[in-house]
């Protein structure tokens, strides 16, 4: 390939991608390993009960047994055993293994070594447990409530996590307002499902007194953090590096007690140890997403205008607080995104409570609480055009924030919100799909007996977060993100970041913007991550952050190393580094072209010649930069869906699916419009396909991909995909985040869809065709008002 | 359970393993062959990230016995390139964003190697059809699609059914 005069925007290729349709990926489980030792879990198969036995003799005595270790072999070698850790939540012990009570089906009881997967199965169906079942907890509401069954002895209620919060003038706001609007949201469990699950392989050296981990985690020094702490060993004792990574989403974020069961069992056992998860495991034990109740009440004026909201939140936290990550941020940031989230709220007050329940926690997953939030703002924008006249666009017009009052500081915890194209983006979006002409296009199709809706949400996605969300609460999570860039001895570049890769392109999109600052081609540009040893401090794969952070490091580190290079270009050409320029793998004069270094030499004379250069010049060719953002990054979209209910079946066809999207400057389109597309289909897949289900006993019914429906393609439509580049001002070249977005809009789009389509409320994020056919039988028996399938 | 010495012939190659006829042919593609190239993503037949191709047609490893494929042609991904040489449909895949993460994509390359060799000009739905046993979590299948329609283009499936004739 030529080199083009700019790498930034153009869509380049992965430069990964090669290997990977040859399938020389080099994941977790393919790691090649020696003398490694194979765990399996025996799990919990009550919700909620005390252990009153645990025999693990036949399982010691089976031939292919190495070890068999419970929770009175591992609790001991941990310090730290209170998981969670946000400021305000209850102390939840944790362990590895389940130690006197089971709180969740699935949750580890015992861990078997043997030299192969098989073995250890056949092991773990020998470990005996006895247990006194106790009334599972399964409803969030009701786990809150004086009379239900507490899921840790030592509290008395489930409350994890309480919080209130007001400001503005919200009583004036319900004083000033023409009418008030109140509606209940609820939105089902899903959860992430990369086609690759969880892995780990752990190996404790005795001599040097150091653990390496290899494992698919989103964010290694998060992993380190946990781990060290946990284990009471010096960070810098501990290596976590990830290797390729099957797909992330959030869901590899959280070090889970399966994981730190594998790390303790190579401290045990002084050797490496491998455990991967397996699909049942996964969908019975990885963290679930959503779970989240909103009671809202929004004041409002006859112009379409809220004037301010009120909210009560429950989330369902599950069973046990993730280390760090913790199980209250579903909640949390369902109370903070609400008035984040692109419309101009400053009247605003919550309650916030994170129950215990006994299913999988709760954790992050692309998007985190936002479907659920827009979902809530786009249907109380509905019914405020429902009760005011106002039609549908132009309530939202008069709602989202004004280019003129931007930077925007939100009403919760003061992110300063960079412009975007929020009315342009839905002006253009409206007008792509024939909103004017929709009334009369859907009468028509109604008299045929067709049932068409049209689904808007627009607005913002809160991205990049800096310090101040986590940090700032005590955990040991980073905002920033850092690049070390190097030029080797013979011109060509190394990157090094501690970002992760789930497929996102970063070694591309990184490598276009590295390429372009310092004058050379994209194929002798090497981007690495993820690896504590090797990469430089930062908080990994999330957030939608890591071409916005690591992107703003790479730029400046790009920038710094290129002085360099021009300082010691300068000092062989006599001349000034200001009249010198970088391009096309050269360092020439301006003007004068002819006196010119190759990029080759100019690194020669930096490793190898140094004694010519000015002492004040180092004799190496690096950067390091790390950054951290002021507050977050806010790209805005528009979806409008045309969709149609079957009325036979509920089942849902969408015929047109607009995104109109701003995440700035687009560093590559073919990279960004991937991540869109693929973020979408998540938000269809979490809306009417994928439901984590627990019965009442909190036995889980969704436990394969025969239960568990993932989108295929035949479900999954053609996207129409627009963009506006509104450049943040606070971050490198303009990036804002783009990763979560599709997965934030789609859900609302879909339900405030399938509302238009029936003419009745959709309060529950749960549309299966049965769900949505529950809600036709209502709009049959003339019962249009809220509808909780 | 006692393993027994087992004769496959793989990517043209005859391999002597010595396994436990428990075993699924996907571990003893990965573990005892070195092929990584086959993913588990599910190991219920449900996702086709283990796809190989028996006798030319794609199956699922994860839902075979390795005893049960003695006796006939197993392909992987590995043996599609020509040495390091990606062929069109691979290429296609790298230009179009066929994938993301890549755990799935050797599925991918295996169902659209085999069914271009049937339908060498498909339509855009027939693509969708051919690929909706595997499932893809990063792409929303925009990408995938795009990627066979491209191969098939550029005259994929008759140069792929002419190779192996």
């Amino acid at each position: 390939m030529t080199r083009p005069d700019k790498y930034v925007g153009k869509g380049i290729p992965m430069v990964t991608a090669g290997r990977f349709t040859r399938g020389m990926g080099r994941y977790v489980n393919d790691l090649p390993l020696v003398n490694v030792k194979h765990v399996a879990f025996a799990r919990s198969t009550e919700a909620h009960a005390r252990i009153t036995s645990l025999d693990v003799s036949a399982a010691a005595a089976h031939p292919a047994c190495i070890a068999v270790y419970t929770a009175d072999d591992l609790f001991p070698l941990l310090v730290n055993p209170y998981w969670g850790g946000w400021e305000g939540t209850a102390r939840a012990e944790g362990s590895p293994l389940a130690r006197n009570k089971v709180r969740w089906v699935g949750e580890p009881v015992a861990a078997i070594l043997a030299n192969s997967r098989y073995e250890a199965e056949d092991i773990a169906e020998l470990v005996d447990v006895s247990y006194e079942p106790l009334p599972a907890v399964t409803d969030p509401e009701k786990a809150l409530a004086p009379d239900s069954a507490v899921l840790y002895d030592e509290w008395d209620s489930n409350t994890y996590f309480h919080d209130e919060f007001e400001c503005g003038d919200l009583a004036g706001a319900f004083e000033r307002a023409d009418g008030v609007v109140k509606r209940r949201f609820t939105a089902a469990r899903h959860t992430g499902t990369p086609l690759e699950t969880r892995g780990i392989v752990a190996e404790y050296d005795s001599g040097l007194e150091s653990l390496t981990i290899q494992c698919n985690f989103q964010d290694v020094y998060l992993a380190r953090a946990i781990i060290a702490e946990v284990l009471d060993m010096p960070p810098s004792q501990v290596r976590v590096a990830s290797p390729d990574s099957g797909g992330g989403f959030g869901v590899k974020l959280p070090v889970y007690p399966e994981e730190l069961a594998v790390a303790c069992l190579s401290l045990k056992e002084r050797g490496p140890i491998k455990w991967i998860q397996d699909r049942q495991e996964d969908l019975i034990g990885t963290s679930q997403h959503r779970d989240l109740i909103i009671e809202a009440e929004a004041p409002y004026a006859t112009n379409g205008k809220m004037l301010g909201l009120k909210v009560r939140i429950v989330s369902d936290g599950g069973a046990y607080g993730v280390p760090a990550r913790g199980n209250t941020v579903e909640g949390m940031m369902a109370a903070e995104d609400l008035v984040a989230g692109g419309h101009d709220i400053k009247d605003y007050a919550y309650v916030l409570d994170v129950a215990m329940t006994n299913k999988p926690p709760t954790c992050v997953y692309r998007g985190v609480a936002q479907p659920v939030t827009v979902f809530a703002l786009d249907s109380l924008m509905d019914a405020i055009a429902e009760e005011t006249g106002v039609d549908r666009g132009e309530v939202r017009r008069r709602n989202l924030i004004k280019q003129d009052q931007f930077p925007y500081e939100t009403a919760t915890k003061g992110y300063v919100m960079e412009p975007g194209s929020y009315e342009e983006a839905l002006n253009k979006a409206l007008e792509l799909v024939g909103f004017d002409e929709w009334p009369e296009y859907q009468a028509k199709m109604r008299t045929k007996g067709r049932l068409f809706g049209l689904g808007i949400t627009c607005g913002a996605e809160a991205a990049a977060r800096g310090a101040t969300w986590y940090g700032k609460r005590g955990l040991p999570i980073s905002g920033q993100e850092g690049c070390q860039i190097k030029i080797d001895h013979t011109g060509r570049v190394y990157a090094a970041l501690g970002t992760t890769t789930q497929g996102q392109g970063l070694e591309t999109s990184l490598g276009q913007l590295i390429a372009d600052e310092l004058g050379v081609d994209i194929a002798d540009v090497r981007v690495t991550m993820g690896d504590t040893d090797r990469t430089p401090y930062g908080a990994g794969t999330w957030a939608s952050r890591c071409a916005t952070l690591g992107g703003s490091a790479a730029l400046r580190a790009s920038e710094d190393l290129r002085e360099k290079v021009l300082k010691v270009a300068a000092a062989r050409l006599e001349a000034n580094p200001d009249d010198l320029e970088l391009a096309d793998g050269h360092v020439s004069v301006k003007g004068a072209p002819s006196t010119a270094l190759t990029l080759r030499e100019v690194a020669r004379i930096a490793y190898f010649e140094a004694s010519d250069l000015p002492r004040d010049i180092e004799p190496t060719l690096e950067a390091v930069h790390h950054f951290d953002p002021p507050s977050a990054t806010f790209s805005n979209s528009t979806h409008v869906i045309i969709l149609e209910v079957d009325p036979g079946t509920g089942a849902i066809t969408f015929h047109r699916w607009v995104c109109v999207h701003d995440c700035g400057t687009v560093l590559n389109p073919l990279i960004v419009n991937g991540q869109l597309q693929g973020a979408m289909a998540q938000g269809l897949g979490g809306t009417i396909l994928e439901h984590s289900v627990y019965d009442e006993n909190g036995q889980p019914l969704a436990t394969t991909f025969m239960d568990y429906l993932v989108p295929t393609s035949l479900d999954v439509p053609e996207m129409e995909l627009h963009h506006f580049e509104t450049p943040s001002p606070f971050t490198g070249l303009g990036v804002k985040g783009v990763g979560e977005s599709g997965t934030v809009f789609a859900p609302g789009a879909i339900a405030t869809g399938v509302a238009d389509a029936l003419g009745v409320h959709v309060d529950r994020l749960e549309l299966s065709p049965s769900a949505v056919y529950d809600l036709l039988m209502r709009r049959e028996n003339g019962d249009a008002g809220s509808v909780s399938a | 359970m006692a393993p027994t010495l087992r004769i496959l012939n793989v990517n043209g190659h005859e391999h002597q393993v010595n396994v436990e006829d428990r075993k699924l042919l996907l571990d003893t593609l990965r573990e005892d062959l070195g092929l990584t190239g086959a993913h588990a993503g599910c190991e219920h037949g449900v996702c086709g990230a283990c796809t190989v191709l028996l006798n030319g047609r794609p199956v699922r490893s994860c839902l075979m016995f390795t005893p049960q494929a003695e006796g006939h042609e197993v392909s992987t991904v590995e043996s599609i390139a020509n040495g390091d040489e990606l062929t069109s449909l691979q290429q296609a895949f790298v230009d179009n964003l066929g994938l993301q993460c890549g755990y799935c994509t050797s599925g991918m390359v295996l169902i659209a190697h085999a069914y271009l060799q049937e339908n060498p000009k498909p339509t855009r739905e027939e693509v969708r059809d051919a690929i909706s046993g595997n499932l893809c979590r990063c792409t929303g299948y925009t990408g995938i699609v795009e990627s066979i329609l491209a191969a098939a283009e550029a005259g994929y499936g008759e140069e792929a059914r002419a190779g192996g004739e």
